[in-house]
C-alpha cells in the first residue's frame, strides 16, 4: 500500500459550524506532505480525525490502511502525533515524559529507558533531562513534544503547526531534525500556515481553506501564488499577507492534480 | 493485513491502566508530604479522644478513607484532566478513556489505602481494639478506598469547574461524615436521618469497620461488604460515558 492516508469526502461538524466539507486527500508512504492554510481552515480538525481522537460525520478516512472507525486504537499505536499545544505532562521530568508515554504504547520499561535517551540526544535535549517542564523554555518544551511523537517509532508522523510562535534558531532546530527523519524515511504530515515551511519541508503541499482542499503540488508549484516574502501569517505568527481569499483565487483555478 | 493487525504492540486495558497508575504514582512523588499532612486531622483527633472514646477508632478508619480518596478523585483527577492537560497527550496513544478512568480510580484508592493504614496502625499500637480479626481491616480499606475514589471521580468527571468540588465537600462528603455512625451511634438520631443514613456510603463502611474491631465476623458484616462492592462499580459506567463526552468529540 503507498498511502499513509487515504480520505474520501470527510465531512465534521461541531454545531452549526461546517468545519470540513467533502475533504479528499491522500498522503503517499515515505512522503512529507504539507496541509497549507490559514487559522481556522480545518488543519487541526483533520488531524483529530486522522490521530482517531475524534470521529467523523460522513465520508471515508484509511489511515496506514486501517479504518479509522474501526481500528482507532491499532492507528494509534503506530501513528507519532506532535500538537499544537503542548500537551507535556507537567507531573513529570522531561526524560520521564518520554519513558512514561512510551508505557501507554505497552513498551517495557528498559526499552522505553533506552528510546526516551536516545531520543533527549536526538533533539539535543540531554542536559534537560531531570528538568521539570515548567522549567524549560518554549522551543525546548516543542522539541520534547516532537521526541515524545518519536517514543513509538510510528510509521506516520503527524505534527500539528510544529513550530509555532518560535523563533528561527527554535525553528530551525526543528527543521533540522524533521528533514533527518525524512531521509530516514518516515511519513510525514505537517499542519502549517507558512509558505516558507511547507516550501522547506514538504514533497508534496495541499492547500487548505475553510474546509476544502484546493489542490495538490509540489511545493515549487507555490511559488508562483506566493512570492518568498508572502505568508498566510508571518513568521511570528502575526496577521498574513495573502488572505484565505487570495489562496483560493491563486491556487483553485489551476488544475495541477488532474 | 489481518494478519499484520495482530502483530501490533498496542497495549490490553490492564497494561494501559497500569501505565496510568504508575505515571500518577511517579508525578505523585512530589506531593508526597502534602498526603502525609492529610492524616494530621485523623490522628489529632485519635489522639486527643481516642483514649477517651474507644467509639472512634472504627469510624475514623474509614472516615479517612473518605477524606483521602474524595481529595485526589475530585482535585487531584481534574487538575490532570484540565489545567495539566496530561490527559490530552495520553488520548493520542492507544491508552484509552476506561484505562484513564480506571489508572485515576486506583490512585485514589491506593492513596486513600495507605493513608487508612497509617490510622490502623496507630490505632492498633494505641490498642483500641478487642479482637484479632482487627487484622482483616486493610481488606476493607481497600474496599472503601475504592468506593469513595470511584464516586469522587464521577464528580471529577462531570463538572471540572473547583466551585463544584466545594459543593460536593460541603453537602455530600460532610453530611456522609455525619450521618453515617463515625462520631456518635445512628440509634441517637431521629428515625427519618437514619432511613437517610442507610443510602449513605459510610454508614455500611463505618459498620463493617465496628464489626471488624469488635470481633463479630458475621453475615451482617458480609452483607455489608457486599453491599460497598455492589455501590463501588455503580459510579463507574457514567463516569465513562461522561468522560467520553468530554473528550471525544
Amino acid at each position: 500500500m503507498r498511502e499513509a492516508v487515504i480520505g474520501r469526502k470527510i465531512c465534521k461538524s461541531f454545531g452549526d459550524v461546517q468545519v470540513l466539507q467533502e475533504l479528499s486527500f491522500d498522503a503517499l508512504r515515505g512522503e512529507c506532505h504539507g496541509l497549507l492554510g490559514p487559522d481556522g481552515a480545518g488543519k487541526t480538525t483533520l488531524l483529530s480525525l486522522i490521530g482517531c481522537t475524534s470521529t467523523l460525520d460522513a465520508g471515508q478516512l484509511k489511515v496506514l490502511g486501517m479504518d479509522v472507525g474501526r481500528f482507532a486504537r491499532e492507528i494509534r499505536g503506530r501513528l507519532g502525533v506532535v500538537p499544537q499545544r503542548d500537551t507535556l505532562d507537567r507531573g513529570l521530568n522531561a526524560i520521564d515524559n518520554l519513558a512514561f508515554y512510551a508505557g501507554y504504547f505497552g513498551l517495557p520499561r528498559k526499552e522505553a529507558r533506552s528510546r526516551a535517551e536516545s531520543l533527549l540526544q536526538f533533539t539535543a535535549l540531554e542536559g534537560a533531562a531531570r528538568q521539570r517542564i515548567d522549567e524549560l523554555s518554549v522551543g525546548l518544551r516543542r522539541r520534547l513534544l516532537l521526541a515524545r511523537g518519536l517514543i513509538n517509532r510510528p510509521e506516520l508522523l503527524v505534527l500539528d503547526e510544529p513550530t509555532r510562535g518560535l523563533d528561527a534558531q527554535d525553528r530551525h532546530a526543528i527543521w533540522d531534525r524533521l528533514r533527518r527523519l525524512k531521509s530516514e524515511g518516515i511519513s510525514m504530515l505537517l499542519c502549517t500556515p507558512l509558505v516558507e515551511e511547507a516550501r522547506q519541508l514538504c514533497d508534496r503541499v495541499s492547500p487548505i481553506d475553510r474546509g476544502r482542499l484546493l489542490t495538490d503540488g509540489r511545493p515549487e508549484l507555490l511559488d508562483d501564488a506566493f512570492p518568498p516574502w508572502a505568508d498566510f501569517c508571518d513568521l511570528d505568527g502575526a496577521e498574513g499577507l495573502a488572505g484565505p481569499e487570495g489562496v483560493s483565487d491563486a491556487i483553485g483555478a489551476r488544475e495541477l492534480r488532474e | 493485513m489481518r494478519a499484520g493487525l495482530a502483530a501490533l504492540d498496542a497495549p490490553g486495558p490492564l497494561r494501559g491502566t497500569w501505565a496510568v497508575l504508575r505515571r500518577n504514582m511517579q508525578a505523585g512523588r512530589r506531593d508526597l508530604l502534602a498526603s502525609a499532612a492529610d492524616l494530621a486531622v485523623p490522628l489529632l483527633v485519635l489522639l486527643t479522644l481516642g483514649y477517651a472514646v474507644r467509639y472512634l477508632a472504627p469510624g475514623l478508619l474509614v472516615a479517612t478513607a473518605l477524606l483521602t480518596a474524595s481529595f485526589e478523585g475530585t482535585y487531584g483527577c481534574a487538575s490532570r484532566m484540565g489545567p495539566e492537560r496530561s490527559y490530552a497527550g495520553i488520548l493520542a496513544t492507544p491508552v484509552g478513556l476506561l484505562e484513564i478512568l480506571l489508572g485515576e480510580v486506583l490512585f485514589g484508592a491506593l492513596k486513600a489505602f495507605l493513608a487508612t493504614c497509617a490510622i490502623l496502625a496507630v490505632t492498633l499500637s494505641m490498642g483500641l481494639y478487642d479482637s484479632a480479626t482487627v487484622l482483616l481491616a486493610p481488606v476493607l480499606c481497600a474496599l472503601c478506598g475504592l468506593l469513595f475514589s470511584s464516586l469522587a471521580v464521577l464528580v471529577a468527571a462531570s463538572r471540572p469547574r473547583p466551585d463544584v468540588f466545594r459543593i460536593y465537600f460541603s453537602l455530600v462528603v460532610t453530611p456522609m461524615l455525619l450521618f453515617s455512625g463515625v462520631f456518635f451511634p445512628l440509634e441517637l438520631l431521629p428515625g427519618w436521618a437514619r432511613a437517610a443514613a442507610w443510602f449513605n456510603p459510610l454508614t455500611h463502611a463505618a459498620a463493617a469497620a465496628r464489626a471488624i474491631y469488635a470481633g463479630r465476623v458475621d453475615l451482617e458484616l458480609a452483607g455489608e461488604l457486599i453491599w460497598l462492592a455492589v455501590v463501588t462499580g455503580l459510579p463507574l459506567l457514567p463516569t465513562l460515558r461522561l468522560l467520553r463526552r468530554r473528550w471525544i468529540a
